[in-house]
């Protein structure tokens, strides 16, 4: 397998007035060129901030301290703003979480569709607007040509989703990244925006790294999963294995808030998610872990593989096969 | 009226105009004879997708917004028709929790000062009791002492629902409207704030209109559920028989898409999804509003008016 995307020990941290809340804390994560990847977490565990790492679109309060982002060949953190330009758009895409705040609000969408067309392909502006109402009508925009002439804020949640993925699908990157397409969404809805992203990837042969806080929707997706806690990644591996036989505390203690049953008492994870702005030394997770014990707070939990390509970051990792408990 | 019942509905009508041409008005029915009841200690869940008038009916219950026909009866009296000044009295009684947490806060009032704030109507608490009432709330909903002197804009979306859901507790009300509460929640405390709900209802016979478009949620904490779309209810019962056997198409979509969301694979029924998109109808339109997006639509259902009638004792549908 070929690994497209490789973020290596990626340490970022934001300047909030006088204090710094470390974001990233040593982030390692491989996505391999074909696979749909699905980065879990919740709000605060970094995993919006580690891809707009990738896209070079930090804020400017961000700063990376340490590690390096690998897509192919090059480390995208050496790179001049122009030589990342090139590369955005054309090789990597990423649809926003709110997509209709992430349109132009005074351009038509059909004219932002064109406009990146012609910037990453060429092309005349008749040609371009074309090809826009042509790539609305294939993200199942009802009719596309009225459609294009209008403005974000004639569009739906739903809809303005779409256009983000037809602005991708003009480009005909090799990544893309889409952050929580479905959340805001009606359930209705959310089905047919996941549909069109799988089309999508499949016929771009696309990779997708599919951002979201929702496990359980990632696995009717993703090939492939991510586990964040934060600013580190807890568990990687492939969805049977994360979802089916998770190794990390953290995974099952989330994988146990989804599960679905008719209990009197709703399931949660106790105590609360850590303070960022903190340093600590140990796990990220040790306060809130059923099984952490004093080591945890004190020592960094080692990466174990558990089983091949699933790895789990823990000192307490336990083997698949025995995660029933 | 319904023995037991702290809060009725009764054939709610709510229609706006959206837009105006010329002498023409057009009207968009965002209630379109609504009848809930609730009964006390009951937490009774509403489902449906963005524009199916959940919210509105809220805000109509909270007198915040008038009904164009209908009543609502609380505690065995008829609120709608009270005057504004009548009806502060009831207002520390029936709560509701706004969809968004971030534009629902006065943005120049500390948390402490909302708190205090929503305690003003209450009458049997001295000064120093509601100071204490503030921390306790705050420590409920897992906030510490040191948000009492926050601004809104000071914190995150999680936190301030809590404060939120800690502000319609405050003045310890009979009934609250729960619009969406979870929504900007992480699934790791969404149980706690949930549980605390449950909690707060055993202790003194709460009764909550949960509003969710998370099934899974509405699954832990309805004890019946109606399910509303465009305006109408659709489908309405006891969880257990609406979970298990869902009678209509748009209630069996809405629970396809959120088996989606199950760990195990094997459960997953992506096929029986609605196509498109909600779909406003005309102001005088008596079909079922489903067409267009049900693929069991026959000709009669758009000639014919649907109604909803009890299919089991206490089981509602409206679909043939």
């Amino acid at each position: 397998m070929v690994v497209l995307l490789d973020i290596r020990d990626l340490r970022l941290e934001f300047s909030v007035g006088s204090e710094t809340v470390y974001a990233l804390r040593g982030v390692d994560l491989q996505v391999e060129r074909g696979t749909r990847t699905a980065i879990v977490g919740e709000s605060g565990s970094g995993k919006t901030v580690a891809a707009l790492a990738t896209l070079g679109l930090l804020p400017p309060t961000a700063r990376v301290t340490g590690g390096q982002i690998w897509f192919k060949d090059r480390n995208l953190l050496e790179l001049s703003e122009k030589e990342l330009q090139a590369i955005r758009g054309s090789q990597i895409c990423m649809t926003f979480q709110q997509a209709a705040a992430a349109l132009n609000p005074l351009y038509p969408v059909g004219k932002q569709i064109a406009d990146v067309y012609r910037r990453h392909v060429g092309g005349s502006k008749k040609e371009a607007w074309r090809k826009a109402v042509e790539v609305l009508a294939a993200t199942g925009i009802p009719e596309p040509k009225d459609r294009a002439r209008n403005y974000p804020f004639e569009y739906s949640g739903g809809m303005a989703q779409r256009a983000m993925i037809a602005m991708a699908l003009v480009c005909h990157p090799q990544l893309l990244i889409a952050d929580e397409p479905t959340s805001g969404l009606d359930v209705t809805i959310q089905v047919q925006v996941l549909d069109l992203i799988q089309d999508v990837v499949e016929q771009l042969d696309a990779t997708l790294m599919l951002i979201s806080h929702d496990i359980a929707l990632v696995s009717s997706v993703c090939t492939h999963v991510m586990v964040m806690y934060a600013g580190k990644v807890m568990e990687t591996g492939t969805v049977e294995q994360v979802l089916n036989a998770p190794a990390n505390p953290y995974t099952m203690e989330l994988l146990r808030c989804f599960a679905d049953s008719e209990a009197s008492e709703v399931p949660f994870i106790s105590g609360r998610v850590p303070d960022l702005r903190q340093v600590w030394t140990g796990c990220g997770f040790a306060e809130r872990c059923p099984r952490a014990f004093a080591l945890c707070h004190q020592i960094p939990p080692p990466v174990v593989e558990v089983g091949s390509g699933h790895f789990s970051t823990c000192h307490f990792s336990l083997p698949v096969g025995r995660a029933s408990t | 009226m319904e023995q037991g019942a702290i809060l009725q509905v009764q054939d709610a009508v709510k229609t706006f105009v959206v837009r105006r041409r010329s002498l023409r008005q057009v009207r968009m029915t965002a209630l379109d004879g609504v009848s809930i009841s609730v009964r006390r200690g009951e937490t009774v869940g509403l489902v449906g997708e963005s524009g199916s008038g959940k919210s509105t009916l809220g805000r109509c219950v909270l007198h915040l917004s008038k009904l164009d026909q209908g009543k609502v009866i609380f505690d065995g009296q008829e609120i709608h028709s009270l005057s504004e000044h009548d009806f502060r009295a009831l207002r520390a009684r029936i709560q509701m929790v706004f969809q968004n947490p971030i534009t629902s806060f006065n943005p120049m009032m500390t948390i402490g000062q909302t708190l205090l704030d929503a305690m003003r109507l209450v009458k049997d608490m001295s000064a120093q009791e509601k100071k204490q009432r503030v921390l306790t709330l705050l420590d409920q909903v897992q906030l510490d002492e040191r948000f009492v002197r926050l601004y809104p804009y000071e914190m995150s979306g999680g936190q301030l629902q809590r404060v939120a859901l800690a502000r319609a507790l405050a003045p310890r009300p009979d009934f609250v409207f729960l619009d969406e509460p979870t929504a900007a929640l992480d699934m790791s405390i969404r149980g706690q704030i949930i549980n605390l709900l449950l909690q707060l209802q055993r202790q003194s016979e709460l009764s909550f209109v949960f509003v969710s478009h998370d099934l899974r949620v509405i699954r832990y904490v309805a004890d019946r559920i109606y399910v509303m779309y465009l305006g109408e209810i659709v489908e309405t019962g006891d969880k257990r028989q609406l979970f298990t056997a869902p009678r209509h198409p748009y209630t069996r979509s809405l629970l396809a898409g959120t088996l989606i969301g199950q760990i195990d694979r094997r459960k997953i029924r992506y096929g029986s999804a609605l196509s498109g998109e909600v779909v406003q109808k005309e102001e005088n339109y008596r079909g079922c509003k489903l067409i267009g997006r049900c693929r069991y639509a026959l000709e009669r259902c758009v000639n014919e008016p649907q109604v909803l009638e009890e299919i089991r004792p206490g089981y509602w549908v409206r679909c043939w």
